[in-house]
């Protein structure tokens, strides 16, 4: 073999199938430039780091990397299909399978060494331009210094070399494991036609089921935190089962209809489906799944950045709180906490309303009964209760309401006291003592610190102090070692008059004062801290904005994998219908036949699965909207608008690749007579 | 009138980049009358595929025409070429052109039901004619799952069922070995016998002794032919194999 000609055979036969390798090549060139930039960005953007979203951008890292993998892998084995008959043409004229591995080498690195340069290249320039634009979004000095990421290059060189290797090994395996005759007819093999399989199809009707039994169902904002993964499993797994035994079925009941079966629209489209579903039903599913998680990502994102001043006030409620944990029998004392606060004020000319300020220990427990023991280490969080205790007088402070309790008794607010099981207690035991109910309030309690909280909440109202203190001491008897340093919880908020600047002057002054005044405790943390929402939403709107960037960024990722899996997969099928259309025109289907069975075909592959990703969507709406809600976003209407045009948007991208490709796919397949 | 008239016709090949012209038919006259069955030879390359190509209105020709029933085949507007193709005319090619998609019996069906027809009516016209070409037992299988010999017997089954006035014919043994190609023409004999004009390209001398005459093709030109009249088929098979050798010999008198 003459030296220098597996290498232009390589360069040969990249340039004769520039119809499937361009595509190709410019996909890999595109996953390049996003890796580039998803790493710039997570490594060497130093304001991501400020506003700690870093740690959110190595997941991003993360999924792009994996995606890519997923991603180049499908589309390779594409290509592949697409050239093994040119392998084994070489191979019948004598080129021996190690040559054709030498030449797949070559091609292999020619097209990892083109799509690394301009994909790097690109993805610098496109960095410097979302630099620019996350630095907008994150309201920083744009004059920033802009640099090359020599760490993202790394990644993109190690990432990329290792996807063009298994895929080099893929393609090999695929020339070793089959003889010359084979290759020949590689792209039209005579595919068996796929069985219906019900059990499968039970089984994913079944999943989906579960999945959007758990989407629609589940209210308990702690529930639909830790069984949202398990929800999406459940849906990803019942896609792909539905489309891989479901089509497959509903295709040959269909067909068993003959009425249906025998007409000239039909007759084509559904036994072309049929026939390969097997291969189509994986792509289809993948899609909806890839449109989904678009659809998901950008309408949560951009509901919340859009409704970042509602989350704003969901999580500081008040302008100011003024929070101090601190132990027993310490000198600390919460009324001068608040007589400082007032006094500052003052001097700042601030004058304060809608004061809230109360004193409370917090115990965590599990129920038996009416019988709050002392949580065991290690059980399970389901059924962990949060006790809020507090005394009639800062419950007043706190909530403005009065309550009579009288000595040895208790007033018990929580959603369990509602509950049927509570309906004859006249009493409640709290880690061991017994107290007779004063009184009992069945609501979910509003406070607002604790909503957060992944513990049901029990507000506990006592007569007096000491009664709370007495349950403190009792709580560090139960629980030794592991109770809380600092069971005492003061805070003090409220709402101030004056304009921003006097707003945020008034927080400084008082955050500086604070710093002065209060010493920090036995592990160095300050005893009193404060947070002011003025203050606070700079660095909010950084993360929002950030996270706002994050899901348009990883969006637009996956629309552009889903957009090119559709075209490879209906430009792959084309090349395979081109012969069966070529045959069908000579018994006698005329153009607008072609043009309409064409049609029909397209149109189905591409719908089926926007319409599953929409019901998708839909069923999963109200657990979105919860987890949402646990992030701070109650306002439903703007997240059901923000997801409405996100699905119409989508839809509209994805109408015009649509049409793109069935023109491209009609020009393939038609032949003129 | 004969059924099929074709008339000084014409055809030049040119390629994409504008360079070389290939003269593929030069002046081809013949006519075709009913109920006849006429096979076409002609060694590789002298045009016999692109004959048939414009006869089925698959090609146009460069001048010339083609008259089936009196009709000009080649003035009949795109849109109603298919109808055409899919009621006047059957095909059988060399290489089946089944439908991987579709089991035999629906790729018999494909033309009817590219025309519409109603389903009972398909299933009865199946019937006569799947029993005459032995594939009853195969209907529901799939083309990769039957033999080559059997894959062409239902691509005559598809010529057959839409009732054409002329069955044309690519080389239909050419893939096939000597058992089934016997079979195939011993069905075409049979065929025709019924009345069913066949008009097949071939280059077997067996394959064309079955036929009631034989025209010989070379440069473009229909050379010379040989009606079969009143002789055996042995006999016939002679005398098409001495007519060959004269052919190829003349061929190199012309060279
Ligand atoms: N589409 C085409 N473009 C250019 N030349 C063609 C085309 N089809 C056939 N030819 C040429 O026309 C001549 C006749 O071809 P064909 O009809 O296929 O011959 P046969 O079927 O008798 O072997 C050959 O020289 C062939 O190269
Ligand atoms: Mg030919």
């Amino acid at each position: 073999m003459r030296k220098g000609f597996l290498p232009r055979l390589a360069a040969t036969g990249l340039s004769s199938n520039r119809q499937t390798y361009l595509p190709y090549f410019l996909t890999c060139t595109g996953t390049v430039l996003m890796f580039y930039n998803m790493c710039a960005l997570a490594y060497h953007t130093s304001v991501l780091s400020e506003v700690s979203l870093s740690s959110l951008m190595t997941i991003g890292v993360w999924v792009t990397a994996i995606f890519a993998v997923i991603f180049l892998f499908y589309t390779n084995s594409f290509v592949i299909k697409r050239r093994k008959k040119e392998f084994g043409i070489y191979n019948i004229l004598g080129l021996e399978k190690k040559h054709i591995g030498i030449t797949m080498l070559f091609e292999s690195l020619y097209v990892y060494v083109g799509s690394m340069v301009l994909g790097v290249g690109l993805g610098i320039l496109f960095n410097k331009l979302i630099t620019l634009l996350l630095y907008r979004m994150l309201r920083f000095d744009p004059n920033f210094q802009f640099a090359i990421s020599l760490r993202a290059i790394l990644y993109c060189a190690v990432l990329f070399a290792g996807i063009a290797l298994l895929n080099l090994l893929y393609n090999l395996l695929q020339v070793r494991l089959s003889n010359p005759i084979q290759l020949l007819h590689g792209s039209n093999a005579g595919e068996k036609e796929p069985k219906a399989k019900w059990i499968t199809a039970l089984l994913g009707v079944v999943t989906l089921g579960a999945g959007y039994w758990l989407a629609i169902t589940i209210q308990d904002p702690i529930e639909v935190l830790m069984l949202f993964f398990v929800a999406v499993i459940l849906v990803i797994m019942g896609t792909y089962l539905l489309f891989t035994a479901g089509s497959v079925a509903i295709l040959k009941l269909l067909r068993k209809n003959k009425r249906y079966y025998y007409k000239p629209a039909h007759f084509t489209t559904i036994s072309g489906m049929i026939y390969r579903m097997k291969q189509n039903a994986a792509g289809l599913a993948s899609i909806c799944i890839l449109s989904t998680a678009v659809l998901v990502m950008i309408s949560t994102t951009v509901s919340m950045f859009v409704g970042s001043e509602d989350v704003l006030h969901t999580r500081y409620p008040e302008e100011i709180e003024v929070t101090a944990s601190y132990p027993a029998g310490t000198e600390f004392d919460a009324d001068a906490l608040l007589e400082n606060t007032m006094a500052v004020a003052g001097q700042e000319g601030r004058k304060i309303e809608n004061l809230k300020a109360y004193t409370s220990t917090t115990v965590s427990a599990d129920r038996e009964g009416n019988a709050f023991i002392p949580a065991a280490s290690g059980s399970s969080n389901n059924d962990v209760y949060l006790l809020v205790i507090l005394s009639a007088q800062d419950f007043e402070g706190f909530t403005g309401k009065q309550v009579s309790v009288g000595p040895g008794e208790l007033y018990a607010w929580g959603n369990v006291f509602g509950s049927a099981e509570a309906a004859d207690w006249d009493s409640i035991a709290v880690l061991g003592h017994s107290y007779p109910l004063a009184g009992v309030d069945g609501s979910a309690p509003a406070i607002g610190a604790y909503s957060a909280w992944m513990a049901e909440l029990c507000c506990l109202v006592t007569d007096s102090r000491d009664a709370v203190a007495a349950v403190a001491a009792t709580a560090q008897e139960a629980y030794g070692e592991t109770y809380n340093p600092n069971p005492y919880y003061s805070r003090i908020c409220f709402d101030t008059d004056g304009t921003t600047e006097e707003k945020t002057a008034f927080a400084q002054a008082l955050r500086e004062d604070q710093l002065s005044k209060y010493p920090r405790d036995v592990d160095n943390d300050p005893i009193v801290t404060m947070r002011s929402r003025e203050t606070t939403r700079d660095s909010f709107f950084s993360l929002y904005g950030g996270l706002f960037f994050l899901g348009i960024f990883l969006g637009s990722l996956f629309l552009m994998a889903t957009v090119l899996i559709i075209y490879y997969k209906q430009i792959v099928e084309g090349y395979d219908d081109k012969e069966r259309f070529a045959i069908m025109q000579k018994v006698g289907m005329s153009r607008q036949e072609v043009k309409r069975t064409v049609r029909t075909q397209v149109l189905l592959v591409f719908f089926i699965p926007l319409l599953a990703a929409a019901v998708h969507i839909t069923a999963a709406f109200p657990m979105l909207t919860k987890l949402l809600k646990l992030l701070g976003l109650e306002n439903i209407p703007l997240f059901l608008v923000c997801t409405i045009c996100t699905v119409l948007v989508f839809a509209l991208i994805y109408a015009i690749v649509y049409s793109m490709t069935a023109k491209v796919y009609y020009r393939i397949v038609y032949r003129k007579g | 009138m004969p059924l099929l008239e074709v008339k000084n016709l014409k055809k030049v090949y040119t390629t994409r980049f504008g360079g070389a012209q290939v003269q593929a038919l030069r002046a081809v006259n013949f006519s075709v009358e009913r109920g006849e069955y006429v096979a076409i030879m002609g060694e590789s390359g002298s045009g016999k595929t692109t004959l048939l190509n414009i006869i089925a209105s698959l090609d146009k020709p460069t001048a010339g025409k083609v008259l089936l029933a009196g009709e000009d085949v080649t003035s009949i507007a795109e849109k109603q070429l298919s109808v055409f193709r899919r009621k006047k005319l059957g095909f059988v090619f060399q290489d089946f052109n089944l439908l991987d998609t579709f089991c035999i019996r629906d790729n018999i069906f494909l033309p009817l039901v590219l025309s519409g027809e109603d389903h009972k009516k398909m299933e009865e016209k199946l019937i006569p004619i799947a029993k005459k070409l032995r594939i009853e037992d195969i209907l529901d299988k799939y083309p990769y799952e039957v033999s080559g010999g059997q894959k062409q017997r239902c691509a005559v089954a598809r010529a057959l069922i839409t009732g054409p006035e002329l069955i044309l014919a690519d080389e239909p043994t050419g893939a096939l070995d000597s058992r089934a190609s016997d079979n195939l023409l011993d069905m075409f004999s049979r065929i025709n016998g019924e009345g069913q004009t066949i008009l097949m390209v071939t280059h077997s001398v067996k394959a064309a002794s079955h036929a009631s005459r034989v025209l010989f093709i070379r440069d473009g030109e229909v050379y010379t032919q040989l009606y079969r009249g009143e002789r055996t088929k042995e006999a016939f098979y002679a005398d098409i194999a001495s007519s060959l050798t004269l052919l190829s010999v003349g061929g190199e008198e012309h060279a």
